[in-house]
């Protein structure tokens, strides 16, 4: 089975989905008393993540019935480079050296299995458990 | 802080877990169709989050008994399994640009998770 592009973009707005999750999940934390369960039904960042949640958990199984596990779920690491970058710009909070190395690390990896995946080369093809 | 041994198994168990669940998830997919009836027939899809579910449990107690640092990089071996578990139980191929793919990908949550 070959990966459809359209399930690569899937993915991808299943990440973003899943960033914005935590972004609206970090906006319901300050407002959050945990022993208290109904802080959690009137906090509406919270309620707001959670449906963001389920959006992109959505999007991740339109995606997986067009393409490779071994290609789609890479890509979903994508999403901690967005979590950063919004960090970053949104919260303005510092990124060290150490985090754009990461980053950049995952983009390049994320590459890589994309690129791979159309890889026909037969010498660096191989299988576990083949027919 | 140090990190308990204890913490770094519950963290591969959930590792182990959360690579498991995208291969029930992918054959859940394949006859998928946004209904709650046929939602809660899917056992494939079902088994999946359920999967996903128990990867939560076993990583939250891993958080409190361990570092970031040491805990996240654990848990990202969830990239190795799915590609292991694909192969075994999916037949998708695997080759060598991937593999590479899959270890720059690691090497960057090590860097992220390190947070120096």
């Amino acid at each position: 089975m070959k990966t459809k592009l359209s399930a690569i973009l899937m993915v991808l707005v299943a990440d973003i989905l899943t960033c914005s999750a935590q972004i609206f999940y970090k906006f319901a934390a300050d407002r959050l008393v945990l022993t208290n369960i109904w802080s959690y039904l009137t906090n509406y960042p919270f309620i707001i993540g959670l449906i963001l949640y389920a959006s992109a958990g959505f999007m991740l199984i339109k995606a997986l019935e067009k393409g490779e596990v071994t290609v789609l779920y890479p890509f979903f690491a994508a999403t901690y480079v967005l979590v950063l970058l919004f960090s970053r710009f949104i919260f303005k909070e510092t990124i060290t050296p150490h985090k754009w190395i990461g980053v950049i690390a995952i983009m390049i990896g994320v590459t890589l299995i994309s690129i791979g995946s159309k890889s026909k080369h037969p010498a660096i093809e191989y299988e576990v458990g083949a027919e | 802080m140090i990190t308990h041994w204890w913490a770094i198994i519950l963290a591969l168990i959930s590792a182990v877990f959360c690579g498991l669940g995208p291969i029930y998830l992918k054959r859940g997919a394949d006859k998928f169709r946004l209904h709650p009836k046929h939602v809660i027939k899917n056992k494939p899809l079902i088994k999946g989050i359920g999967l996903y579910l128990l990867a939560t449990v076993f990583f939250i107690p891993a958080l409190t008994g361990g570092e970031m640092s040491v805990i996240y990089p654990v848990a990202a071996t969830a990239y190795i399994w799915v590609c292991i578990f694909s192969m075994l139980m999916l037949k998708e191929k695997m080759n060598i640009i991937k593999w590479t793919g899959i270890s720059t990908i690691l090497l960057g949550i090590v860097f992220i998770a390190a947070g120096i």
